[in-house]
């Protein structure tokens, strides 16, 4: 039984994975998967009028090409579905997934598709000229080629590694939604409040640099540098204690890898589900931390923080604040 | 050729009779037993990614005894050693005896060698019980108060419970109705939990973790939750193995010999399934311990009970707890599944013992 | 030593036992016979307890229904004729767990146990094979084994449930022989069902007769033996011979001219 349940949700658990404990999902394009032949347009960089048509380079290798703005999309992903409503392009979205909650009209979105048990008749019914897929799970990714749907597949493990690269998937949004001009606003108005924060936290010297245990979920599970949450602490040149997670993305930690690491500061962002300073104090053996013992235990919203949005430099900032609240007010 | 009553003739017999078990002669065999499963857990407390020397291991532990001093030891090293693996190996040396000792007790009353702890519902019925509790509001540790084990154990004894309700007919439970209402049942939880699983998609990953089990956060709490139930079925279950040798002749003769089958099923199920249903609870659904380990210790000890059930908890003790070690060993500092090592080690071992079995009974024939 | 009187005894929804009356003395067999469905089984299930009745059913004077398991099985042991066997255990350790009934729960068998295992194995004649798997004997070899283990009981009262049906003819003649001379010798009850007419006449000091739940004839084997009574009961006709040493009735289908016209082979499978 047990068996069964790992056969038949093996791919859900490399979804599950990468969700982590909180309702996150979504993904789209990363800056390498930006490539526009035509028009090798700069992640941040100025803009030349978009150009039909677009060529992107899938997550399985294949190429999708887009010969005019699409105009109803399925997004598969929430952080997909927000910087579309974030460069205004949200008229040309026909569904979004069941997770998507935000802004608040993705929330009250009419029209929802389940991401995990995705309903094809329902997908092709909306008859979309573009899906976007955030991992291929349950070999829709062939279901959708084979209906002859356009599907921009940028895998959120792969292919979304740091802050640029959520960047970049804003520019290609515009681009393929031909919305250039407000993804470009928007690009540069996140890069200039990420520069902020870098200089803010330029001059740290590296002795100095608080190691930090992100938790994803009361097991352990954490995040790698190799993910883009795991970019937000580089960036705040922090020192993540799972470090490349020996080559898995969302690895998990044994408890005595932990304790023996001794973070300065535990970020937690299983707060949803109960877990609280209270209850990581009163871990056994968790008091010789010294993120435990100095009450450097800080929450922040799972949502934010794991979803490649544009809102993930809210949680730059919120991560910044905390860690930092002599340098950012 | 005139003989009176058997037991009269017992004067003429001389001591020439072949070896028999006794629970007497077993007893340096559970002595050794016990000892090398002590020595395993020694050494897996020592083992680990901080690299800490046996002897300060095992002066950190035994500073935890009255009057033996502590001796100076950073917070960190106490914590690893006392906090996090002690009681990690002894919940993985108890959960693995549990599972192996009631394989082999539910082996013994199904008469059937592929019978394991999770054939009835216990498995499947924990899983509903854990994920009700996970996709609810109510799974909010309240400092360590969890409520995902009492939820797994309630699920857990709710499933067997109708399992054998379902097979009970005349004040008689059919072992081949309990199966395949046991059967039954965890088809029906798999179902919930996988529907329940799709419908509430953000806790996937929580409820297969669970499902998929593990000892990385024991504490010294699950020992003391799961405890009680695994030491009552042991106390009970194994004075109960020379009625289980005669069991194997078959239900009708057992009762021919002066055995209560009814009673001696309801004990052993009803005990191995509560002891069962506390391991999953503290530590999710651990596979193939209780089906392999109970096999080998038959291969090589032989069929008696009174062997197989003591031994089967020692090794499946030792087994679990070594699984445990590899499990936080390949990458050192991450976990790796250990349903995953106990398949992956488990597995090849148990061919290699069938094989050899199998070879040599055909010699032998 | 055995006496059943006004015996009702069934399952859930059926009755089986209609009323029967039966007595068994030490030293003496008696057979138990009669077509199938006709309760034979039934009563050797009251008998050793695993099932609920209503009437008397006494062993030495004790009721069935009042006596623990335990207590039953000190005197009353059970041959049936495919008794499982537990795959690896030794020929010695099957017969030995003859001795269960005697033992308290963490008592272990001790050596005055093994003397009587020992006795009653070299008594059927199986010492021999005593570290023998039991799953590597034949059928013969086991049928002694496991009368062995009844024998380890100690019992008062021996049920043999057609314990030859899958024997050859030698070990059938074996069994009953052995069972003969351990009900004289031991001064043992022995009930034995028993599908063949002529087996059973044989060894059988006095048989009993069962139809419908019913025993419709009981005495000496030649007094129940009759080809009337035998054609009732069972819808064949066969002739009564008498076996030329012993004079026991052999009882044969009398076969007629037609069948054998029709041809030999076909028609008396269709007329069974």
């Amino acid at each position: 039984m047990h068996n069964t349940w790992i056969r038949r949700l093996g791919p859900l658990l490399a979804i599950g994975l990468i969700l982590a404990a909180t309702a996150c999902g979504g993904g789209s394009s990363k800056a390498a998967a930006t490539p526009v032949k035509d028009n090798p347009t700069p992640i941040t960089g100025v803009s030349t009028p978009p150009a039909f048509p677009l060529t992107v380079k899938r997550s399985d290798g294949a190429t999708l090409t887009i010969s005019e703005p699409v105009k109803k999309i399925v997004s598969m992903s929430p952080g997909a579905t927000e910087i579309i409503y974030a460069i205004g392009a949200q008229d040309a979205l026909a569904a979004v997934d069941k997770n998507a909650n935000y802004p608040d009209a993705a929330k009250n979105f009419p029209t929802k598709i389940d991401a995990y048990e995705p309903n094809i008749e329902a997908i092709a019914a909306l008859n979309p000229d573009l899906v976007i897929l955030p991992g291929d799970n349950g070999g829709i990714l062939a279901k959708l080629d084979g209906l002859k749907i356009p599907v921009l597949y940028q895998d959120l493990d792969k292919d979304i590694k740091t802050v640029d690269d959520v960047l970049g998937q804003i520019t290609l949004l515009g681009q393929v939604t031909g919305h250039t001009d407000k993804a470009r606003e928007l690009v540069q108005s996140l890069s200039k409040r990420i520069d902020v924060i870098k200089q803010g936290v330029q001059g740290i010297p590296s002795q100095d640099a608080p190691s930090v245990y992100h938790e994803l979920d009361s097991t352990y599970y954490t995040i790698s540098t190799g993910t883009f949450i795991g970019n937000l602490y580089e960036i705040l040149h922090a020192q993540n204690i799972a470090k490349d997670g020996a080559g898995v993305a969302y690895p998990q930690l044994t408890q005595e890898a932990i304790i023996a690491a001794n973070p300065k500061i535990i970020v937690l962002a299983d707060e949803a589900y109960g877990v609280t300073a209270d209850s990581v104090k009163a871990r056994p053996g968790w008091s010789a931390i010294d993120a435990v013992a100095n009450g450097k235990i800080i929450a922040v919203d799972a949502d934010l923080i794991s979803r490649p949005g544009p809102r993930i430099v809210d949680a730059l900032e919120d991560l910044a604040r905390k860690i930092y609240p002599t340098r950012f007010q | 050729m005139q003989i009176a009553r058997p037991h009269r003739f017992a004067r003429t017999a001389s001591a020439d009779a072949p070896a028999f078990v006794t629970w007497r002669g077993l007893l340096p065999t559970y002595a050794l037993a016990a000892l090398a499963t002590f020595a395993v857990g020694v050494f897996a407390v020592s083992w680990g990614t901080v690299h800490i020397a046996p002897q300060t291991t095992l002066r950190v532990l035994l500073g935890h005894l009255p009057f033996v001093p502590a001796g100076e030891h950073s917070a960190a090293i106490r914590a690893i050693v006392w906090d996090v693996r002690a009681p990690r190996v002894l919940l993985a040396g108890m959960v693995g005896a549990t599972l192996a000792f009631c394989g082999a007790a539910y082996q013994g009353v199904f008469r059937n060698p592929l019978a394991e702890p999770y054939l009835i519902g216990v498995a499947s019925g924990a899983a509903v019980g854990a994920t009700l509790i996970i996709i609810s509001p109510l799974y909010v540790t309240v400092w360590l108060l969890s409520p995902l084990p009492p939820a797994a154990f309630a699920g857990a004894l709710a499933a067997v419970a109708l399992a054998y309700g379902l097979a009970r007919a005349h004040g008689r439970v059919s072992t081949t109705s309990l199966i395949l209402s046991g059967v039954a049942v965890s088809s029906v939880c798999t179902s919930i939990v996988t529907y329940l699983m799709l419908t509430y998609n953000t806790r996937t990953l929580a409820i297969l973790n669970w499902i998929m089990g593990g000892f990385n956060t024991a504490s010294w709490k699950e020992v003391a939750i799961a405890a009680p139930y695994m030491l009552l079925a042991a106390v009970v279950i194994v004075p109960l193995a020379r009625l289980l040798n005669v069991m194997q002749l078959d239900e009708d003769e057992a009762r021919h010999l002066g055995v209560d089958v009814e009673r001696l099923k309801l004990i052993v199920l009803g005990l191995a399934s509560l002891a069962t249903a506390a391991a999953v609870a503290v530590s999710g659904l651990i596979g193939f311990v209780g089906l392999v380990v109970p096999h080998i210790v038959r291969m090589i000890w032989g069929p008696d009970y009174r062997r197989v059930l003591p031994l089967s908890g020692f090794f499946g003790a030792a087994f679990l707890i070594l699984a445990d070690v590899i499990a936080r060993s390949i990458n050192p500092g991450y976990e790796v599944p250990i349903g995953v090592v106990t398949a992956l080690v488990g597995a090849p071992f148990f061919l290699y013992l069938l094989r050899r079995e199998g070879r040599r009974g055909h010699e032998a024939a | 030593m055995l006496s059943v009187r006004a015996l009702h005894a069934g399952y859930a929804a059926r009755a089986v036992l209609h009323g029967i009356d039966l007595t068994a003395a030490r030293g003496e067999i008696v057979a138990v016979i009669g077509p199938n469905g006709c309760g034979k089984t039934t009563l050797l299930r009251v008998l050793s307890g695993g099932l609920p009745y209503e009437g008397n059913v006494t062993i030495d004077g004790a009721e069935v229904r009042t006596s623990g398991a335990s207590a039953l099985a000190k005197r009353v042991a059970v041959v049936s004729q495919s008794a499982g066997l537990p795959e690896r255990f030794s020929a010695f350790e099957v017969a030995l767990m003859g001795r269960t009934p005697h033992l308290r729960l963490l008592q272990s068998e001790g050596s005055g146990d093994v003397r009587i295992v020992r006795a009653a194995m070299e008594r059927t004649g199986c010492w021999d094979l005593r570290d023998r798997p039991i799953d590597a004997l034949s059928g013969g070899e086991r049928q002694r084994v496991v009368i062995a283990r009844a024998l380890a009981q100690e019992p008062d009262l021996l049920l043999l449930d057609e314990p030859t049906s899958h024997l050859d003819v030698q070990h059938q003649v074996g069994t009953f022989r052995l069972a003969v001379e351990l009900c004289r010798e031991q001064q043992l009850a022995v009930l034995a069902v028993v599908h063949d007419l002529t087996l059973a006449a044989m060894f059988a000091d006095r048989m009993a007769l069962m139809s419908g739940g019913r025993i419709v004839a009981e005495g000496t084997p030649a007094a129940v033996l009759r080809p009337q009574t035998i054609e009732q009961v069972y819808g064949l006709a066969v002739r009564v011979l008498a076996h030329p040493t012993t004079g026991r009735p052999v009882v044969v289908p009398d076969i007629t001219i037609e069948t054998e016209i029709a041809g030999p082979l076909e028609h008396a499978g269709a007329t069974r």
